[in-house]
């Protein structure tokens, strides 16, 4: 077999799955192929801090005894997985990105991990991230101990962040799934950047324990893939209540694209903000919400006018600070790899308690008025960036200058702790792809998911490819 | 923005970032100072959109504590 078997780089789960109990591969030969190309193309992409290879073979033989026994744990039992290195790895390093914290090792799996154990999905590597999760206020990708992520679409351009890892080892066909986190746009950014079907659960749905936290109300993690249909699948293996974690939602979540509407949708199209992204992100935004009138009413919405930005800013600020206020104290963080980002956590400390309490009212108004708006529609649709990624060694500030780096939807979608999920759905500057994201209410996973799926057996942006 | 609100303005930051200096002055050199005098005034200008909103008494941030009765 092959490291560069285009077959397998780039199969779904529910292929490698097919192949795995048809007997034409094993667990163990697919840990080596993904391994293999970690260590060749991950590494070129600056996109791996750690292989996990003896606990991924350990893992990996488990799944192959488990499936000839006849014990089978569904759909990811036996499927490489990598994880943002912010999830702790029992007795691997788990480094948040960050040089100073490089050789940091915790006890316990997190919470996420263990679910993807208990899936029998099998651990490959820790992948690199923007230091911190971005939090200290990064502004150019040049902010990872790994180096800067590299694009495989585009080598001289970045992945986005701060999922940077999990975006191009995905892509690239590295890893057939990642886990990533979001705060304020890092899986959805990295998932249209680099061309994948990258989901943002509701708040809630998925334990954060064992997760760096940067912000307790506005953190997520979520599953980074090939298609829609393989969001669902990792979702359904992580999601559900932790003790562990108070944030966690009681109900259970179950994936069913059997039971999934395919045609019938109702969908808001939100074009505010147009105006300020890249042409082409307009174009193919345009594009793809033809292909959705086939299977979709569409309806042109605009969103309650509230100061959702500035209320995400104050969150995200102090309990930044707090989370972080230890590394600050120390002087952990002058010893970041981003200059900006060695001073990126003080303003916060100077947040006042009233100013934190007074944003978090606002945001319940905010989260109210957003769930009747959003109740009205399966999903709404809007780009999931402004523009493609921007080249390395350039601000991204002043390359989205001319337009807007600002995305009104994932900003107030993580203020209300929405899911979104980021399709492919084109290609723009410099032949990167572009990314529409399709965002539901609260707990509307699996119907964004099916208008997803919708899109892309309309499309085959999500079959592209780049090559080595 | 009015003189004498831009004038106050001016004197939060600052104010905030004195209570930095005091704590960890000797990590900043001027171009830090601006860097983080910048950062406190967009913080500033945030919180001060959000009081545009009206709240009445009764309006609860979004978080609801809740007591817990550990087992033992």
């Amino acid at each position: 077999m092959s490291t560069n078997d285009q077959r397998l780089n780039f199969a779904t789960i529910r292929e490698l799955g097919q192949m795995i109990r048809s007997g034409e591969t094993t667990p163990t030969a697919l840990a080596e192929h993904f391994i293999a190309r970690l260590e060749s193309i991950g590494r070129e992409l600056n996109a791996v801090v750690t292989i996990t290879r003896e606990r991924a073979l350990r893992e990996a033989r488990l799944a192959e005894e488990e499936l000839a026994a006849g014990y089978d744990r569904g759909p990811l039992h036996g499927i490489p997985y990598g994880v943002k290195d912010l999830l702790a790895t029992a007795g691997i390093p788990t480094s948040w990105g960050a040089e100073p914290l490089r050789d940091q090792v915790f006890a316990e799996d997190a919470t996420a991990v263990k679910r993807l154990r208990d899936a029998g999905a099998v651990l490959v590597a820790k992948l690199a991230m923007i230091e911190m999760a971005g939090g200290m206020g990064y502004t150019q990708p040049t902010a990872s101990l790994t180096g800067p992520p590299r694009n495989p679409w585009n080598r001289d351009a970045w992945t986005g962040g701060s999922s940077s890892g999990s975006g191009a080892t995905v892509a690239a066909g590295a890893v057939p799934f990642a886990i990533g986190s979001e705060t304020g746009g890092s899986i959805l950014s990295p998932s249209s950047y680099c061309g994948l079907s990258g989901l943002r659960p509701t708040y809630g749905r998925i334990s954060r324990h064992g997760a760096m936290a940067l912000c307790w109300t506005l953190d997520k993690l979520g599953p980074m893939c090939h298609t829609a249909e393989d969001t669902g699948l990792v979702l359904q293996a992580l999601a559900g209540y932790d003790p562990a974690d108070r944030s966690t939602l009681r109900e259970t979540y179950q994936f069913e694209p059997q039971h999934a509407r395919t045609s019938g949708f109702r969908i808001g199209v939100l074009r505010q903000g147009l105006d300020v992204v890249q042409p082409e992100v307009r174009d193919n935004f345009e594009a793809s919400c033809e292909s959705l009138a086939s299977v979709a009413m569409l309806e042109d919405i605009e969103l309650p006018n509230y100061p959702f930005t500035e209320a995400y800013s104050i969150i995200l600020s102090s309990e930044g600070a707090a989370a972080f206020e230890d590394l600050i104290e120390r002087g952990v963080i002058s010893g970041l790899t981003a200059p900006e980002d060695r001073l990126g956590g003080y303003a916060g400390t100077t947040v006042t308690a009233v100013e934190y309490l007074h944003a978090m009212r606002v945001r319940r108004q905010i989260n109210d008025d957003v769930d009747a708006f959003l109740s009205r529609y399966d999903a709404i649709v809007h780009p999931s960036g402004n523009t493609v990624a921007s080249p390395i060694g350039v601000n991204f500030e002043a390359y989205a200058a001319p337009w807007s780096r600002r995305n009104v939807l994932t900003s107030l979608g993580n203020l209300s702790g929405f899911p979104a999920i980021s399709v492919a759905n084109g290609f723009g500057d410099r032949g990167l792809p572009t990314g529409m994201q399709i965002a539901g209410r609260e707990g509307s996973e699996n119907a964004i998911i099916a208008v997803a799926s919708a899109y892309q057996r309309l499309t085959d942006w999500h079959e592209r490819h780049p090559n080595d | 923005m009015r003189e004498s609100n831009q004038d106050e303005r001016d004197a939060i930051i600052d104010a905030r970032y004195r209570i930095l200096a005091v704590k960890y002055g000797d990590r900043f050199d001027a171009a830090a100072e601006q860097k983080i005098r910048n950062d406190i005034g967009r913080l500033v200008d945030a919180a001060e959109a959000l009081r545009q909103l009206p709240l009445a008494n009764g309006d609860e941030p979004d978080f609801v504590f809740s007591a817990v009765r550990r087992d033992g």
